[in-house]
């Protein structure tokens, strides 16, 4: 079930990639402002954090989808020891990119003027939206909110609490929000190229 | 023209009440009540045995037990099929083991296609000389039964008697039933007379094993030899056996006393307990008040129930295992808890540990050290029998636990034996040579050697087994070579050289028992239980043995069994020292995107809770 699920899923990401790539070449937006107030320092550390989150990703997807969906068989020996190894360091950056990159990443301009209409405000001040922004700043809070369970359900695998029922509920609920995640975040960064671009 | 007869006739004896309706005890009426066994003693030839008749005889358990329950359909049960080739072997098990001190040798063999283990004609043995080795522990029947070839053998058995089903070796409750005396009763080969003289009714005196070929039970009193007289082979029931209706009880019972089961079935780990049984606790399920029958039931075809994953004995064999018991079976009704089996929480231990473990792996057998513990075992060093050799090292040596994978592929817990003895190799493959041609063959060859005085391995010298090897390869179409520990050995260049072969290899069975404890469980205390190089789960060593000094104190790793990556299962025990420190890293890393989340969606409930009441 995970692995049709897993392919379709990306699949799916793949098509709708496609087709956000045709159906939006010409939009343009803004250029990209600096991400925050914060020094250079800070910035530099962003950069890094985000360059770690990526590279572990790209560790913890090969090594935890290649066994499930193209060999069919449990993630096991050497690949086993790989994800284990990326993982709290995907999961430590991630933390520090949530830290550093929240700010930046806050939904405050009139990003959908007919909320604004219900909701009875005012817009913003006008301020130009960069390209997929809305998008990618919704892909960073789903990628926070989706580490959790992501990260947890191992954590708490690990200790002596559940029993065998709950442990097979807590690998289902790695495997699909690891799959949930890889999606958002392949996506985000699908975007963030595009905006770049 | 008798052996005409015995080939068209097996049985020419009176056979019982043949199996067109089933007798008296073939079905059960339902009663949970035991029936009272008041019952007339018959002899081999269906003829009642009668106080005071002279000579008295021997009853018969087929006859006797045969006129109400049909012998033929009980005869193929798992204690009696081994010799039949259409019986499924089902998983390998605890094999006989053939030692022979004057030849160094020690072998598996058994009757049913268990790989690694031998068949005993490769090694010279009938099925008379094997029952006549192995009877002290056969449950009769089978083998124990069956015709030989041989006219000299044949002539033996008229004279001995046929090793017959011994049901009382199991069903007798009775205080009195004594399988130590069966025992001693089949080493003087007085086959005829065994079950009844371990069965506490009467006196077995003479040995059948010193009347000649042409001795007749029926008439003993052809013996005039005064030497042989005292051997004659005789019976005495004792006085108050019979009743009024010359009917003797006999305690039986359906559900067999864990005692009898006992008497076979024992083992004990030498190298921790020596042989002290006060020392051991018994298997956790009798500790908690069941019986061995428990779980290994049967029908009257006494196919017994062995209680290993995927028996494919029927629906009460698949919930009578460890997973069908404790967890129940998957075809709807809930069976879990049977017999008040607790149902395992197991928590903490990743469910892939139930896809590449079997449950014996953490829970049957010794707490894995670092070198395999010597174990003995009822049938392969004769336990009960009078006068056993009680040496811990006595021979045959077999290890345990060893951790291998079963033809199912999970791990799980083994008893192991190296195999040795003395063969030819011909094309690519090592042929056994019997024992006894291998002793006319090498003659005075190995002596000079140091023979253990407990019963262990003797030493060979390497030059003394060069000399054997070169004697036996005058005798032998083909290379000479001498397997032990695991190798095979045969002279190159005047020197003795050891390679490995597969006929050299361990023969393994799975252990099923003592099951400890779940306190006692691996896994209880951490992972580290097994993953860890300091515990002997997958880097323990498995101790080899034997005659040759190559061999003596050498061991192999854990890993080599189990199938197992030595470097990748070393470097995954060595990751289990940062888990702790992954998990604090882990939770901290959540716990701070966690209060992000928190931070930003109290902002943004902010937003939402002004813009609502109009303060944008």
């Amino acid at each position: 079930m995970f692995r049709t699920v897993s392919i379709a899923g990306f699949v799916a990401l793949a098509v709708a990639m496609v087709v956000h790539a045709v159906s939006c070449k010409a939009a343009k937006g803004a250029r990209r402002a600096s991400t925050c107030g914060a020094g250079p320092l800070i910035a530099a550390l962003g950069k890094l954090a985000g360059f770690v989150v990526l590279a572990s990703f790209a560790v913890l997807v090969l090594t935890g989808f290649w066994p499930r969906v193209v060999l069919k068989e449990a993630i096991c020996g050497y690949g086993l020891m790989l994800h284990a190894t990326a993982a709290p360091v995907f999961i430590a950056a991630l933390a520090a990119l949530a830290v550093l990159g929240a700010d930046s990443n806050r939904l405050n301009k009139s990003y959908l003027p007919w909320l604004n209409k219900l909701l009875g405000r005012k817009g913003g001040d006008g301020e130009a939206l960069e390209r997929f922004e809305l998008s990618r700043k919704v892909c960073f809070w789903l990628i926070l909110m989706l580490a959790l369970p992501l990260a947890m359900s191992i954590v708490l695998s690990m200790l002596p609490l559940f029993g065998t029922h709950m442990q097979e509920v807590m690998a289902e609920v790695h495997r699909y929000s690891a799959l949930a995640i890889s999606l958002v975040l392949i996506f985000g960064m699908y975007l963030y190229v595009r905006a770049r671009a | 023209m008798l052996l005409a007869f015995a080939v068209v006739c097996p049985a020419a004896e009176k056979e019982a009440a043949p199996a067109a309706e089933p007798l008296l005890g073939d079905e059960a009426d339902g009663s949970l009540a035991q029936p009272v066994h008041r019952i007339p003693l018959l002899t081999d030839e269906g003829d009642a045995v009668v106080p005071g008749e002279e000579p008295m005889l021997a009853f018969s358990m087929k006859q006797t037990c045969g006129a109400c329950h049909t012998y033929s359909a009980i005869s193929g049960g798992w204690h009696f099929n081994a010799g039949d080739p259409n019986v499924d072997p089902g998983r390998p098990g605890q094999p006989w083991i053939y030692v022979d001190w004057a030849t160094a040798t020690q072998v598996p063999l058994s009757y049913r296609d268990w790989p690694g283990a031998f068949k005993p004609e490769q090694f010279g043995l009938s099925t008379w000389a094997f029952a006549k080795r192995f009877g002290l522990h056969l449950p009769g029947g089978g083998v124990a039964e069956a015709e030989p070839d041989d006219m000299g053998e044949m002539g033996r058995q008229i004279v001995s008697g046929k090793i017959e089903i011994n049901c009382l070796g199991c069903h007798h409750r009775g205080p009195a039933q004594d399988q130590a005396e069966y025992a001693a009763q089949i080493l003087k080969e007085n086959f005829r007379w065994a079950s009844a003289a371990a069965s506490g009714v009467a006196a077995v005196s003479g040995s059948a094993a010193k009347m000649p070929p042409t001795f007749d039970p029926l008439m003993p009193d052809v013996i005039t030899d005064p030497k042989l007289i005292p051997q004659v082979p005789k019976i005495a029931y004792h006085a108050g056996v019979f009743d009024e209706k010359n009917q003797v009880f006999f305690d039986i019972v359906r559900r067999v006393p864990n005692d009898r089961c006992y008497y076979c079935h024992s083992s004990i780990n030498v190298t921790a307990h020596g042989n002290e049984k006060w020392e051991v606790d018994e298997d956790i399920h009798l500790t908690a008040g069941m019986t061995c029958v428990d779980c290994h039931r049967n029908g009257l075809g006494h196919n017994i129930i062995r209680g290993c994953e995927g028996e494919g004995a029927g629906h009460l064999a698949a919930v009578s295992s460890c997973e069908g018991c404790h967890l129940g079976g998957h075809d709807g009704i809930p069976t879990a808890g049977r017999l008040g089996a607790p149902v395992p929480e197991h928590v903490g231990i990743p469910t892939v540990h139930f896809e590449k473990l079997a449950c014996t792996a953490c829970h049957s057998g010794p707490w894995p050290g670092d070198v395999t513990a010597r174990v003995k075992n009822s049938q392969t060093h004769l336990l009960g029998v009078r006068g056993v050799n009680k040496a811990a090292d006595a021979l045959p040596h077999v290890e345990h636990p060893v951790l291998a994978k079963q033809a199912d592929g999970k791990l799980a817990p083994h008893k192991l034996v190296w195999p040795a003895f003395w063969g030819v190799m011909k094309d690519g493959d090592v042929e056994p040579v019997g024992i006894e041609v291998v002793k006319t063959a090498v003659g005075d060859s190995l002596k000079g050697s140091a023979y253990s005085p407990v019963g262990s391995w003797p030493q060979f010298a390497d030059a003394n087994v060069i000399e054997a090897l070169g004697k036996l390869g005058e005798k032998v179409d083909g290379e000479a070579v001498y397997v032990c520990g695991g190798k095979v050995f045969s002279v190159a260049d005047g020197k003795l050289v050891g390679k490995d072969h597969k006929a050299a290899q361990a023969y393994l069975w799975p252990i099923g028992h003592n099951v400890r404890p779940a306190a006692q469980s691996l896994g209880i205390r951490y992972c580290t239980d097994c993953h860890s190089t300091k515990e002997g789960f997958f880097f323990g060593k498995v101790a080899i043995s034997g005659p040759i000094e190559a061999v003596r104190g050498t061991t192999a790793d854990m890993a080599t069994f189990a199938g197992v990556d030595p470097t990748l299962t070393k470097l995954f025990a060595m990751s289990f020292v940062f888990r702790p420190m992954m998990k604090i890293v882990a939770t901290a890393a959540c716990g701070v995107i966690a209060l992000v989340l928190l931070l930003f969606a109290l902002k943004a409930l902010g937003v939402v809770v002004a813009a609502i009441v109009g303060k944008d």
